[in-house]
């Protein structure tokens, strides 16, 4: 289908956006456009006004503050992977930034798109778990400032409220966190996860710590903090050691218990659960390799 | 033979076109007056309409028509083979996708958003979505009033049932030879609805003119089939439909036979003067042009303790959609190439093709062989186990070959091909080193899979050529093959080129297809151009060069057989130095006196495959005529923790006769290749249980990226010059896709120990079946 | 007679943009995409609609030189921006090396996924001059082929690469600045007239049997 009517306003600044918002029926704000042009053609969203933020200054910046690294709303995914200060220092948030869609499409969408869509599916939520993310809003009520761990609250759905607009996402520097993104999908180039998951280490931290995040496999992205404290537990003393594989299999085993995967085209619960089981043993495993304790 | 130009990469002469942006597809057609049509599809798979409310989309802006189908099913009725297809929904609707009503507007977006504003009430029927539910007893009829259907004889509905057509073939006594044979092996195998999922969606632009023409264009592979039926249908002479065919991208079978374009003209009908245009959206493209396989194939061999085969049982439950025109001879050709690449001395094959609430099947590039072969060569490794022998030996005493005799109880030749040098090839290739012991991570496995293909023509399949001499010597050719990427005008020019001995640079192949001015084809289909078309341009040219030494033979008072032909001159054999530029042979030879003498230097000419017929009461004729024989095999490896599977390295070797160009054909199998490895892994249109399809978009239906290329393909020909293409070149199009899912099948039992039936063989399938295997379960 | 009937939506607005080298000054429809713009309003029907939702990449064109699916951005996002289409990189006198190498290499088959294939890789070869194949494997992801099982799309885009390392794109007529690889603009003629114009009209004989 091709797209239906609508109105294309450009904001120049955050107030303006807001305001054009009020103003309008039915708006949608819109940055790379890659995830609302598709849901629109297919009918699932129909917004009769269309607000760019692409042009509202700032939001297309990454800047340093002191709360951490500030990604702007309007950044796309293509800068985020190949950004110095990212890659150095937030280097699961661009190892997942790389797996969304394929190039030509990063250089549009967005990392607060990808995570505003709020798919189960979203590459770059488990990053921002791990790293305890943080979404800016500006909304009628004022600026909020959310936890990325809170932010989603079901497939398609967030916290924010209508006219809310997220402006940009803190990366706090807690920790540079380390470890990989395991995917699995139906083809190896350009499709959605069928299980991912990010099985991460604060690199250097004494003792260590470990994070754990899930995609594709519940409503929501979700972290696996019992399995997390399990090993911060048992890997105080150092991972690597006696019984570490043991305490490995407990947490996979946790995770695999703490998941709600459904069955879609892209596979079975059953195997999706066993795959959680399957790659958070070898992330964790992967983790104990690449770091001498 | 030393050829000059055959054999050689030369570049494709449509390739510049292509690679600079220019190459004009359906989509990038715009004509004056032109109006746009959006089609509605039903909410129901199988239902009867009650209204049709159309009042308030005819009020919609820029609405120039609101169309139904109310009624045209006794005046339109379409068919090559059953005239089962109607071109628009009239009292009920038997698939999704089905045209049920149109809007002609101003442009497509106005259409598009008039089509919500139609009302349609329906009564709903039961749905079946595979063959086996709609031939249970008591199912609804899909068409109630099958038997008064027009269709060719020997094929055609059984009235009162679902069965579009049942196909028999018998060889010898199956019964008795399963009964003698030492060992018998069954299974049941499925192939599932597949896309042809061509980059370029289906389209047509249909055009009732002032001087009662009606001009086509349309994305297909069939404008001479296109023609005569919508000439039949609209009672006009042939020659006053005219059929434009312009780049078509990408085909692989479902832009075959009359699909789309009856519906277009249907509506085109209501706006006569105005040009109508309509595209497929990459949906309707899924839902609403034809799919492919959906088979069900039952099948057992039994053999000799020795390894001699002795009969094969094939039963082939073939779901055609809710039409069957464009599925018959698909399931035709499934059932007698059943027997894949080895000879049967009893065969008992039958295919029957069943009326389902789902998209027409149709063609799709391998034409039923895929689907067989499948089943044959999965069997095969099973037979070859229980008999306790190397399925090698086993393959090899039963290859077809000179002296043989296929299902069809057709002989074949040396000059058919030599299957077992095409086989020795991917021994070595992928076999000769031992295999890759399993470790930690991953299984490894083996598999192989021999390969037979016949065309599937018709008795009328010819194709034609025209030649024509320009005066500078340069020349023109034209033909009714549609060009779809497979790279038939370099077949062409460089066919032409080895026989006129000219260069290629100096000869200009069609660019499209115009049924005005084309020489007649049936269709582009079954991998057939470059023997039959190959050969119509080769003795097109022939006659040129007789017309010229005719003419020269008057000019230089000889006989016209001293003369010589070297593509500047003809000239006295005995005396080159007697001779005439052929230039000044080609309007005819001027004398000085202004006279002249000879033919215009052109010429037509046709190739059929000879004595290619029907088949008889035992389903037995000669419909293969030419065969195409070779071998392929996949190196997988299987990763134990995920049950993903990857494929490392395959490798195809085919007796196509004579390359005509190495990289296209090297293209053709590479592609081909990529295309069953989506088959065996994941590709698969899915329909739920009220006949909607689940996937009809990219996003949903996955095939192969660049990244799933294997990082290795090998690809050998060998040439066992045929006797009826263009320097003894056969067919390669098709061929590819057939080994692919049984050799990839073959090598995870090779890496695993478990028996696979169906495909795609998906990572979840893969790991459950290990998991059940560990367990201690019986896969 | 049939009664036309055009509709202009009030909202359209207009953009300035540069295409293949050359200024343009158009109204667009709020919901017309870059794609539609350029294939309906410039006829520059290289760049094809394959899926409409930013799988296969048959629509890919360079904007600010980086390779965007222009079915998802919409033709008035493009005001102020330079675009480069297939028609803008080279012709039948100055191929761009990768057409160039595309045609070496047979790796044009049915042609419909070419130019947007050959704008994936210009992007790709802008940012990665050497890439080894897996970083082509892992650029090109987005671009589909149905034909050819891209072995030969694969060595097509080695072989260009390696040209273009030693010769830089100017030399081979791309139109307008290039983005990253910073390319001299207005080599040759540009135009969409003239690109429209070299198109062989549909329906000439070549032969009246």
């Amino acid at each position: 289908m091709p797209l239906p009517h609508f109105e294309y306003v450009a904001a120049r600044t955050v107030g303006e956006a807001l305001d054009l918002w009020r103003e309008r029926p039915a708006c949608a704000y819109f940055a790379g456009g890659t995830d609302l042009l598709p849901q629109m053609r297919l009918g699932r969203r129909a917004p009769a006004t269309i607000i760019d933020i692409k042009g509202v200054g700032g939001l297309d910046r990454i800047r340093e503050t002191e709360a951490g690294l500030v990604i702007g709303a309007a950044v796309p995914l293509a800068v985020i992977e190949t950004d110095p200060v990212v890659r150095a220092d937030f280097p699961l948030l661009a190892e997942c930034a790389r797996v969304v869609g394929a190039r030509p499409l990063r250089n549009r969408a967005t990392l607060v798109g990808n995570i505003c869509n709020a798919s189960p599916a979203a590459d770059t939520a488990v990053a921002l778990l791990v790293l305890d993310g943080l979404v800016r809003t500006v909304g009628a009520d004022g600026a909020r400032e959310l936890p990325v761990n809170e932010f989603f609250t079901g497939p398609g759905r967030t916290l924010l409220r209508p006219g809310e607009l997220v402006t940009e996402v803190v990366l706090p520097r807690a920790a540079v966190w380390r470890g990989s993104y395991l995917r699995l999908s139906r083809r190896r180039g350009m499709d959605l996860a069928t299980v991912g998951v990010l099985v991460a280490c604060s690199n250097g931290a004494s003792p260590p710590r470990y994070r754990i995040a899930l995609s594709a496999v519940a409503p929501v992205p979700l972290r696996v903090r019992d399995a997390e404290a399990l090993l911060d537990a048992e890997g105080a003393g150092g991972a690597g050691g006696h019984g570490w594989a043991a305490t490995i299999g407990r947490a996979a085993e946790i995770a695999r218990a703490s998941c709600s995967p459904i069955t879609d085209m892209r596979g079975t619960a059953e195997y999706r659960r066993d795959m959680v089981g399957v790659l958070v043993a070898r992330g964790a495993a992967a983790l104990a390799q690449a770091w001498v304790w | 033979m030393s050829l000059k130009f055959v054999g050689k990469n030369i570049t494709r002469p449509d390739a510049i076109q292509k690679a600079t942006g220019k190459a004009r597809f359906l989509a990038d057609i715009h004509l004056p007056g032109m109006l746009y049509a959006a089609i509605l599809r039903p909410g129901y798979a199988h239902a009867r309409i009650i209204s049709i409310d159309t009042t308030e989309a005819e009020t919609s802006e820029g609405v120039v028509k609101v169309v139904t189908g109310k009624g045209c099913s006794d005046k339109y009725r379409y068919g090559d083979n059953i005239r089962d297809l109607v071109p628009m929904a009239d009292e009920k609707v038997r698939y999704m996708g089905e045209p049920l009503a149109a809007v002609i507007a101003g442009n497509p977006h106005q259409a598009k958003q008039a089509l919500k504003k139609i009302k349609v009430e329906y009564e709903p029927l039961p749905v079946y979505t595979q063959a086996l539910d709609a031939l249970a007893p008591g199912a609804a009829l899909i068409h109630e009033d099958s038997g008064s259907y027009w269709h060719l004889p020997g094929v055609g509905p059984k009235p009162g049932t679902n069965i579009a057509n049942h196909y028999r073939l018998r060889k010898g006594d199956a019964e008795k030879g399963l009964r003698e044979s030492d060992v018998v092996v069954e299974a049941e195998f499925k192939y599932p609805f597949g896309s042809c999922a061509a980059l370029e969606p289906h389209g047509a632009i249909v055009w009732f003119q002032e001087d009662g023409m009606i001009e086509i264009w349309s994305s297909s592979i069939c404008p001479f089939i296109i023609r005569e039926e919508v000439a039949r249908v609209y009672e006009r002479p042939e020659s006053d439909v005219r059929v434009h065919i312009p780049e078509v991208g990408g085909c692989f079978g479902y832009k075959s036979d009359i699909t789309v374009e009856q519906t277009i003209a249907y509506i085109a009908g209501f706006v006569p003067g105005h040009p109508v245009k309509w595209v497929a959206s990459r949906k309707e493209d899924f839902t609403s042009t034809l799919l492919g396989h959906g088979m069900i194939i039952r099948m057992k061999i039994g053999a000799m303790s020795d390894g001699r085969l002795m009969a094969l049982k094939t039963t082939i439950y073939h779901s055609t959609g809710a039409y069957s025109d464009t599925g018959v001879h698909v399931s035709i050709a499934a059932a007698h190439n059943s027997t894949g690449a080895y000879e049967y001395p009893h065969c008992d094959l039958e295919s029957i093709l069943t009326y389902t609430n789902t998209p027409a099947v149709g063609a799709f590039r391998g034409y039923g062989h895929p689907e067989a072969q499948f089943a044959q060569e999965r069997l095969i490794d099973i037979l070859a186990r229980k008999l306790k022998m190397d399925p090698f030996v086993l393959r090899e005493k039963n290859y077809l070959g000179p002296g043989k005799v296929t299902a069809l109880g057709e002989r074949l030749h040396q000059t058919n091909g030599d299957l077992r040098k095409c086989s020795d090839i991917i021994k070595k290739a992928v076999f000769e080193k031992p295999k890759q012991e399993e470790d930690s991570e991953y299984y490894y496995g083996r598999g192989f899979a021999a390969v037979m293909k016949s065309p599937k023509g018709a008795p009328f399949s010819s194709k034609s050529a025209y030649v024509k001499f320009n005066t500078d010597g340069s020349v023109v050719i034209n033909c009714g093959g549609a060009e779809v990427g497979q790279g038939l005008r370099n077949v062409v020019r460089l066919v032409a080129a080895e026989t006129l001995k000219i260069a290629p640079e100096r000869i200009h192949v069609y660019t499209e297809i115009d049924t005005q001015f084309s020489p007649w084809e049936w269709q582009t289909i079954g991998s057939m151009f470059t023997k039959q078309g190959g050969r119509a341009v080769m003795r097109a040219c022939q006659k040129t060069i007789e017309q010229m030494k005719h003419t020269a033979s008057q000019v230089l008072r000889c006989d016209v057989d001293l003369l010589e032909y070297d593509g500047e001159y003809v000239y006295l054999s005995s005396d080159p130095s007697i001779r005439v530029e052929v230039t000044k042979l080609v309007r005819g030879y001027m004398y000085e006196n202004g006279m002249v003498v000879g033919e215009v230097v052109q010429a037509c000419a046709d190739a059929r495959l000879p004595r290619y017929s029907g088949f008889d009461e035992n389903g037995q004729g000669s419909m293969g005529v030419s065969y195409t024989f070779g071998a392929q095999a996949a190196e997988i490896r299987i990763e134990k923790s995920t049950g993903k599977i990857t494929v490392d390295h395959f490798a195809s070797s085919f007796d196509v006769g004579r390359v005509i160009q190495p990289q296209q054909i090297r293209g053709q199998v590479t592609g081909g290749v990529m295309m069953t490895i989506g088959a065996a892994l994941f590709e698969e249109v899915r329909f739920d249980e009220t006949g909607k399809c689940v996937n009809p978009y990219f996003s949903k239906y996955r095939f192969p990226t660049i990244k799933d290329a294997p990082l290795r393909q090998t690809v050998q020909m060998v040439e066992t010059p045929g006797t009826i293409g263009p320097f003894g070149a056969r067919g390669i199009g098709e061929h590819p896709v057939i080994g692919p899912p049984p050799a990839i099948l073959n090598a995870i039992y090779d890496a695993t120990g478990i028996e696979f039936f169906e495909i795609p063989v998906t990572p979840d399938k893969m790991k459950k079946a290990l998991d059940e295997k560990a367990a201690g379960g019986n896969t | 007679m049939v009664e036309r009937a055009y509709a202009r939506r009030t909202m359209s607005t207009t953009i300035s943009l540069r295409v293949n080298g050359q200024d343009e000054r158009h109204d667009v429809e709020p919901n017309q995409t870059l794609l539609a713009f350029l294939r309906d309003t410039l006829d520059l029907t290289g760049a094809k609609e394959g899926c409409n939702e930013g799988e296969c990449g048959a629509c890919m064109v360079l904007v600010d030189g980086r390779a965007v699916n222009s079915c998802l951005m919409l033709a008035v996002e493009a005001d102020g921006r330079e675009i480069i289409t297939i028609e803008g990189i080279g012709d039948a006198e100055h191929l761009h090396p990768l057409q160039a190498a595309f045609l070496k290499h047979t790796a044009v088959q049915c042609g419909f996924c070419t130019p947007g294939m050959i704008m994936t890789a210009i992007g790709l070869l802008a940012e990665n001059p050497d890439p080894d194949e897996a970083a082509v494997r892992e650029a090109m992801a987005g671009s589909l082929c149905r034909c050819t099982g891209y072995r030969q799309i694969l060595d097509a885009i080695h072989e260009a690469a390696g040209v273009m390392r030693v010769v830089p794109a100017v030399e081979f007529g791309m139109r307008g600045p290039a983005g990253p690889s910073g390319v001299a603009p207005g080599l040759m003629a540009p135009g969409s007239a003239e690109a429209a114009a070299g198109v062989k009209v549909l329906g000439l004989p070549e032969m009246a049997p």
